[in-house]
This record gives structure tokens, sequence and C-alpha cells, in this order.
């Protein structure tokens, strides 16, 4: 009777939310946001990390209101933000990648586009009048040329 | 046509769409900052209150805008403060948190948000400051931005 006196009232700490699971959770959406960052540095679109990175900032600051009253659920909170966190940076590597084969990609179009410009424009500044003509001659090709006090 | 003049208009089209197609690969400088804001109960910039009872909430809402062509991860520090309380661009306020409020925000999005604070001692002058922080990736801490914004109030036992 005696043992199960004491086991009642030794204090659940593993339900509790502690001071090291808040800095865990923390430290996990900081790290998350760095490596958001770094995505769109190369050209990712990080919307979608970024809404994601503010639910489990929420999941925190809901955690930190509250742990007086319900530690428990203080405790699943900040369980659930440092995982979505985690998440988060690893998903950020695949938008980084992503992001910035984009960005090679477009700037593989533009160069494109420039030197097709610049080749069509040298090419109708070498040719262009004799393209002209011919393409006169041969939409004026059935014209009759005719007197106008005929 | 002149040969001359359709050279010029030739050339012209050409840099025209040079241009156009490298410019978003150059470099723009554009002013880069953070705003911050504190409104009133109405989330205007009036109605705030000046005079409140010790430990009766009162409302008030924060705004906080990123225009630092990056995503940011940001922190309103609310502290209470009086008037000896030094506070600049530079220095933060040595003074007790209130509250803390923390949300990332893209390149030009702004967040407004409900702040419900309360005072917990009597006094004339008080002054309520909102510090805005900002994640920095170097040191992995939070730094001052060196945006703040106060309000006085004057807080009545009853």
């Amino acid at each position: 009777m005696l043992i199960g006196l004491v086991i009642s009232t030794i204090p659940s700490r593993s339900h509790e939310a502690t001071g090291g699971q808040l800095e865990t959770a923390n430290n996990s959406v900081n790290t998350a946001f760095s490596s958001v960052y770094r995505a769109e540095q190369s050209g990712g679109d990080v919307s979608a990390l970024v809404e994601n990175l503010n639910t489990a900032v929420s999941l925190i600051q809901k955690a930190v209101a509250e742990n007086a009253t319900d530690p428990n659920a203080a405790t699943a909170d900040l369980s659930s933000a440092t995982a979505i966190a985690q998440m988060i940076s690893l998903n950020s590597t695949s938008v980084s990648t992503s992001g910035s084969m984009a960005r090679q990609l477009r700037l593989y179009e533009s160069l494109g586009t420039v030197a097709a410009t610049l080749g069509i424009a040298a090419l109708a500044y070498l040719r262009g009048d004799r393209v002209y003509r011919r393409l006169w001659l041969y939409v004026f090709r059935n014209h009759v040329v005719k007197k106008n006090d005929e | 046509m002149n040969r001359q003049i359709g050279t010029v208009i030739l050339a012209s089209i050409t840099i025209i769409i040079v241009i156009a197609t490298l410019a978003p690969f150059l470099p723009v400088r554009e002013q880069r900052f953070s705003e911050l804001g504190v409104l009133g109960p109405n989330q205007t910039i009036k109605g705030y209150p000046t005079s409140v009872v010790v430990n009766q909430s009162f409302l008030l809402y924060g705004l906080v805008g990123n225009h630092e062509g990056n995503v940011e991860n940001y922190q309103l520090v609310v502290k209470l403060g009086n008037q000896t309380t030094i506070v600049t661009n530079t220095t933060y306020a040595t003074a007790p948190v209130m509250a803390t409020y923390w949300h990332i925000l893209r390149e030009n999005e702004t967040w407004l948000f409900p702040m419900n604070l309360s005072v917990n001692h009597v006094g004339n002058n008080t002054r309520i400051i909102f510090e805005l922080w900002s994640y920095h990736i170097p040191t992995s801490g939070f730094k001052y931005t060196g945006v703040w914004n106060h309000i006085w109030l004057n807080v009545t036992s009853s």
C-alpha cells in the first residue's frame, strides 16, 4: 500500500512539457527556417514550407500558453511542432534543388532567346533586302501591269 | 523604306528584346526594410488606450511587414518600460518582457495579429515597448532589427 502511495505521488515527468522540449522545438523551427531561407535563395518556391513552419510556430506558442493548465497537451504540441519542423528541413532540400534547376533552365531559355534574336537580326541585316525582293516577286508573280488610260 | 532607317529600327528592336529577356537576371537595387506598426483595438492608428486598470486586459494589434527581399523569421517582443527605459534604433530596451509574438513572413507579406496585454503594477507614464527582432542565421539567434515602437499608459488600481 505504501509503495502504491509513493508511486502515485511521483510527478509524471514524462507527460510534462519541459524547458528542454521547448528548446528542442524552438531550435528545430529555427533550423528549418535556415533551410527554407537557403531553398528560397536557390530559387525554390517556399510558400508551402513557410505555411507549415508557421503551423509549427503556432503549436509552440500554444504549448507555452497551455503548459500551466494542460502539460500533456503542451508536450504533444511541442512534439508535433518538432516533427513538422524536421519534415520541413528535409523537404527544403528538394525544394532547393528544384528551384536551382528551374532557375538554370530559365537562364538557358533566356540565353537561347537572346541568341535567336541576335541571329535573326543579323540575318535580317545581311539578307533582308534579298529576301524582301524575292518575297515581293513571289507575291506579285501573277500581277499584270496595265496602263492607267487603257 | 530607307536602308539606314530599317537598320536603326532592326537594331532598336533587337536591343529591346535582349534587355527584356535578360532583365530578370540582372541585380536590382531596392530599399530593403522591415515594418512595424501598432494599431488600436479597431485596427486603426487611433483609439489607443491611455489609461488601463492594473491586470485588466486591453487589446492592440501588431502589424509586421517584410520588405527585406527574402523570407524572414520575426519575433515581436513586448516589454514593460517606463520614462527612464532607453530604447533606440541600435539599443534594445532592458526591461521585463510582457509577451512575444512569432511569425515567419515571405517577401512583401504582412502579418496583422491581436495582442491581448495587461500590466501587473500600478504606475503613471508606464511605457509599453514593441521591438522587432529577426532571426540571424550566421549567429543562430534572434537579433534586434532596430525597429521599435511604444505607447504610454497610466495604470490605475481601479
